[in-house]
């Protein structure tokens, strides 16, 4: 009889469009598009060398530190600037038509940066023209002290230069660089899975809804059959479950592996996160059906609240998560978006493992709690009403 | 005016979605306000960086550390491993750098000692890093001159004194319109989601009634019925606008939009709902049952708010995601707000690139309407 | 012949509203038995207790000689129930639904697909077992789930209103295959507000109202209750107040009323009323249009005995 009921529930259940859709589709369309709007926002690496202008005067001829500098700085493969050299109205011009992105010019021996907005590339531009300016005055610098330790002996100035020049092209501080190359967007993602997750409860509360004689008509009908309810209620529950762990699972493969999203590498902690995380969302959704015998639109309701104002604490739209943990601590601790979507992170960015061990058994503990409560109540076998 | 009044009727049982899409728009909008001006405008703004010092500070570390507190925003609070762990990976924290003991003496002896870094992803920590390597750098250059540890501080001030002159030529600060930019562009999904929601509820409710008094009432009364529904629709349309409008003002503020740009943003976004309205009309021809309206607004609002750049600014988006995004008429109300915006002096030149963006969104209506009436011509013949 | 339900002073009540107001009888077996009752006397609430579906306040429920209880899963599997609101799955077929519910009581396979072949004939549905509920009108939808309900074959049968808001069409049908499962053994327990149907149908009728019983019988007996012999009703165009106060004075006649050119005469008692009637008719050249009588309804004895209409 089991069998017999999972069976059916399962049929019902992949053909029933607006359920599936929601559930499956939704999602993997989020995830697409997603994966369209997110797909350069922290694209660092890909660096490309932008357009100025140099006012080609006296002025910067003279220069000779500052010129070689700059024209260092446009070749090669990891130039940053396409250089044009212009006359001062010419530059003027080019930037007005936004063909530069700003230009240099010399003028009482100081650097001058004309941009006409604040954006990154003009802030790279000032901040590279600013260390080149730095660094002229180091090598003068560096040539005055030797000049004075001379103390009036005879020196060879143009070695003095280039010996300075070389200190300073050389000077590199010894940085160790412990910075792990990690993709905030993948937390986008990851609450995405939690999101898909956590809209399964409308599957589960579904399967109760049809279980139970005093929310539909159908629930009447097994419930005169002579079947225990244990059965109806276990396998309905078992075959929504099993719909949604498989469409979250397909969700996370096709995340992971198709749009290439870094979820970090243990694929078997990965999919047990997927196991967990429908488990809790299966035991939300009984109990809402249980305790809430309003029409499903109450239920769709909260659904939707715990999903969504979880997904924004877990840090969906923007990253906003550590903001809201200063604010409100405990709410991504009991919200199962959150703790999902911690799950994932921890499995991505630590490498201890314990942070993570703790998200899974909160998660089984909030199934837990929904399921003792919503077997209380189910242990009643006649209804005050139906 | 029994149509008109079930209309409304109808429109108020469903107050809740309007009241929804509008809290989401507050709410994301104005996140995405505030958000806006670190992640799309690149404004010096300090890095935020933490340090754990274990060197006395003393000659160049002192310099060091006057230096980032003039130049970052020196966060505490740190000392968990795991919250500046998390507080790296969601960018709160820029930079997290360890000043290693002794260093002010090992750096001036020329040891070149190894500083620890831990930076986030991102523009800001870039910036940090280019900061804190500018001063490494400069220290390291000098202390290979053997200066004594007093004279390597100053000269690293006094080169760090050297700036370079910066002349920004624009005479307009358009970073002042970036607010109401992204509260348009913004609206794209709470104006397609309010609009198509509701006009394909009434029209699929209507449409039942409908056919079931097909064979009562004369085909004239049934155009006529259309003409008030449509009527209502737009009347409908419009409050949403104004709504969006007045909440506008109130979360933006009317010294803002109280001008010129406050005018074009408010042309565009009424030329863009008018547009609304007519795809939620070609819509309702097409889907009836109320789940299934649900889905397909999401699909399409979501959908044209991701692609177009409503969510994620536009020039963030992959070329190829922008190329189709021509296809669809929230790429060109979204571009003309971010159009308004650049825009420094009233002409011609200026003025005429959004003129044009509207023209394209008013054929995108005309086009919505030619496809409704050739949908519902072939729906009769069927019927 | 044996009892197969005994309800023994059933009390239930909502709040302080009560449903069910010390409510005793007997179903026999092989027989149907008609509740009768208008909404909201309390029939499906009966109907519910004795499946122990709702918690009643007071009173005993036994089928098949054993006490009803949810967990009695022997007697259930000899019940089959068709509830008033249609309870299918969108999802499937006309034949997966009944295969569905049928598989709840039939394990075995074959078994199963034979009821389920039996279930779709006794119905008529046997060209629409691909078709989806939705694509089915009202009435067809009524026989599929009439079908669900008894498709395992249940000794006992409960239809709950089950020709509501029907064609005529289908409604013969259905009325003829509860017909036809009496014929085949069942028990059967039908409860509708449509007096015509019990009048037709049932071999005993029980009225409710309010909770309450307030008839049984078979129809005859019942149809005595109503102190009516026979209606002869009389299309006349005009009547003066003179001749009307005639009828009154007619042997056996209990009632007269005239409205909108109808003429009502009760009797009391009598043979050949009619006959009678239209002597007197021609004896006082009164001109009708035309006439006809009718034996007493169950409304009547509704009326007789609450004072007001079955149907409001």
């Amino acid at each position: 009889m089991f069998w017999h009921n999972f069976k059916f529930a399962f049929k019902t259940l992949i053909k029933n469009r607006e359920l599936i859709f929601w559930t499956l589709a939704f999602p993997f369309i989020l995830a697409l598009l997603f994966n369209l709007a997110f797909a350069r926002l922290h694209d660092y690496d890909v660096f490309e060398a932008f357009d100025i202008a140099i006012v080609n005067d006296e002025s910067y001829q003279n220069a000779i530190g500052i010129k070689s500098a700059y024209s260092a700085l446009s070749e090669g493969d990891e130039k940053i600037f396409n250089i044009k050299y212009a006359s001062r109205e010419d530059a003027d011009k080019m930037l007005e038509n936004e063909e530069i992105e700003g230009y240099v010019y010399i003028a009482d021996g100081q650097i001058h940066v004309a941009v006409k907005t604040n954006g990154t590339n003009q802030t790279v531009l000032a901040t590279v023209s600013e260390q080149i300016s730095q660094s002229v005055v180091m090598v003068e610098d560096i040539v005055a002290t030797d000049i004075q330790r001379s103390g009036g002996q005879e020196i060879n100035i143009p070695e003095i230069a280039a010996k300075a020049m070389k200190i300073v092209s050389e000077a590199e501080p010894n940085v160790k660089d412990e910075s792990r190359v990690m993709n905030i967007v993948s937390i986008e993602f990851f609450t995405l899975v939690a999101m898909a997750c956590m809209q399964g409860a409308m599957i589960s509360s579904e399967m109760m809804d049809r279980s139970l004689p005093n929310i539909t008509n159908r629930g009447k009908r097994v419930s005169i059959a002579p079947t225990r309810k244990s059965v109806i209620v276990g396998s309905n529950l078992l075959a929504g479950y099993l719909l949604l762990f498989v469409s979250v699972t397909l969700l996370i493969l096709f995340t992971r592996f198709v749009l290439g999203i870094e979820y970090g590498s243990n694929i078997a902690l990965m999919l047990l996160v997927a196991v967990v995380g429908s488990l809790t969302s299966t035991m939300m959704g009984m109990f809402l059906s249980v305790f809430l015998k309003a029409k499903s639109g109450a239920k769709q309701v909260i659904v939707l609240v715990v999903t969504m104002v979880g997904c924004l604490f877990a840090g969906m739209f923007g990253g906003m998560k550590n903001y809201f943990d200063e604010a409100l601590p405990f709410v991504n601790k009991i919200s199962p978006v959150g703790l999902i979507t911690d799950g994932f992170y921890s499995l991505y960015y630590y490498d201890d493992i314990s942070r993570y061990v703790v998200n899974i058994v909160s998660l089984l503990v909030i199934a837990a709690i929904f399921f003792a409560l919503s077997v209380r109540s189910l242990r009643r076998n006649r209804y005050d009403s139906v | 005016m029994i149509v008109s009044k079930a209309f409304w009727k109808i429109a108020i049982k469903n107050i809740g979605t309007i009241i929804l899409y509008t809290i989401i728009l507050l709410l994301f909008g104005s996140i995405n306000m505030n958000t806006s001006t670190t992640t799309t405008q690149y404004e010096a703004k300090k890095p935020s960086i933490v340090v754990f010092n274990h060197d006395e500070r003393k000659g160049v570390t002192d310099g060091f550390m006057t230096y980032l507190e003039k130049n970052t925003d020196i966060k505490t609070d740190y000392a968990d491993d795991d919250r500046l762990k998390d507080a790296l990976f969601y960018e709160d924290v820029a930079l997290a750098l360890d000043i290693p003991e002794n260093y002010h003496q090992d750096i001036a002896l020329g040891r070149n000692p190894e500083i620890r870094m831990r930076a986030s992803a991102g523009y800001s920590a870039e910036l940090a890093k280019v900061v804190v390597k500018r001063y490494l750098t400069i220290a390291q250059a000098y202390a290979a001159t053997n200066l004594s540890e007093a004279d390597l501080a100053a000269m690293i001030d006094k080169t760090l004194e050297k700036n370079v002159t910066i002349d920004i030529k624009s005479s307009v600060d358009t970073s002042k319109y970036s607010k109401p930019t992204r509260y348009f562009s913004f609206a794209n999904y709470s104006i397609l989601a309010c609009v198509i929601t509701i006009i394909c509820l009434i029209m699929s409710a209507f449409n039942r009634v409908e056919i079931r008094k097909r064979n009562l009432i004369s085909r004239t009364e049934l155009k006529q019925m259309d003409r008030v529904l449509l009527k209502n629709c737009c009347i409908y349309a419009f409050g949403v606008w104004l709504l969006y409008i007045i909440l506008g003002f109130v979360t933006i503020g009317s010294d803002v939009l109280w001008s010129a740009y406050g005018l074009l943003y408010t042309i565009n976004s009424l030329v863009f709902t008018i547009c609304a309205t007519t795809i939620a009309y070609v819509l309702s021809k097409l889907v009836h049952s109320q789940s299934a309206i649900s889905g397909v607004m999401n699909v399409v609002a979501l959908g044209s708010s991701f692609l177009c750049g409503g969510f994620v600014p536009a020039e963030y988006l992959p070329d190829s995601v922008l190329a189709f995004a021509h296809i669809l008429p929230s790429y060109y109300y979204i571009d003309a707000n971010n159009k308004i915006m650049a825009i420094e002096s009233f002409d011609w030149n200026t003025l005429w690139p959004i003129i044009l963006n509207i023209a394209i969104v008013i054929c995108f209506s005309f086009a919505f309407v030619a496809l409704a009436a050739y949908i519902s011509r072939k729906k009769q013949k069927i019927a | 012949m044996k009892n197969v339900i005994e309800v023994k002073h059933l009390t239930k009540s909502y709040k302080s509203n009560k449903a069910v107001d010390d409510l005793s009888f007997e179903v026999k077996e092989g027989e149907i038995l008609g509740l009768l009752g208008p909404n909201g006397s309390g029939k499906t609430t009966t109907m519910n207790c004795i499946l122990a579906l709702l918690k009643f306040d007071e009173g005993k429920i036994k089928i098949f000689g054993e006490e009803m209880a949810p967990d009695a899963y022997e007697t259930k599997a000899k019940i089959g129930v068709v509830f008033q609101e249609v309870a299918v799955f969108d999802e499937l077929t006309v034949y997966g639904n009944i295969e569905y519910f049928c598989g709840l009581y039939i394990e075995d396979k074959t078994t199963r697909a034979q009821y389920v072949e039996d279930a779709l004939k006794l119905v008529g549905l046997e060209e629409n077992r691909n078709q989806y509920p939705k694509q089915l009108s009202g009435g067809l939808l009524r026989r599929l789930n009439i079908a669900c309900g008894i498709a395992h074959k249940p000794k006992l049968i409960f239809l709950d209103e089950p020709t509501v808001a029907v064609d005529p069409q289908s409604r013969n049908n259905i009325l003829e295959g509860i017909k036809k499962l009496r014929d085949d053994g069942a028990t059967i327990i039908y409860t509708t507000h449509y007096m015509e149907e019990v009048e037709i149908l049932c071999d005993r009728v029980i009225i409710l109202d309010h909770g309450k019983i307030i008839a049984s019988g078979t129809n005859d007996e019942l149809k005595a209750l109503a102190k009516i012999e026979e209606k002869v009703t009389v299309e006349v165009a005009e009547l003066s107040p003179k001749q009307l106060g005639g009828f009154e004075k007619i042997k056996n006649v209990a009632e007269v009323s005239y409205e909108n050119g109808v003429l009502k005469v009760v009797y009391g008692k009598g043979k050949n009323n009619l006959a009678e009637m239209i002597e007197y008719l021609k004896a006082n050249r009164i001109s009708y249009s035309r006439i006809f009588a009718e034996r007493p309804t169950l409304n009547d004895v509704f009326l007789e005995l609450t004072g007001k209409e079955l149907r409001d």
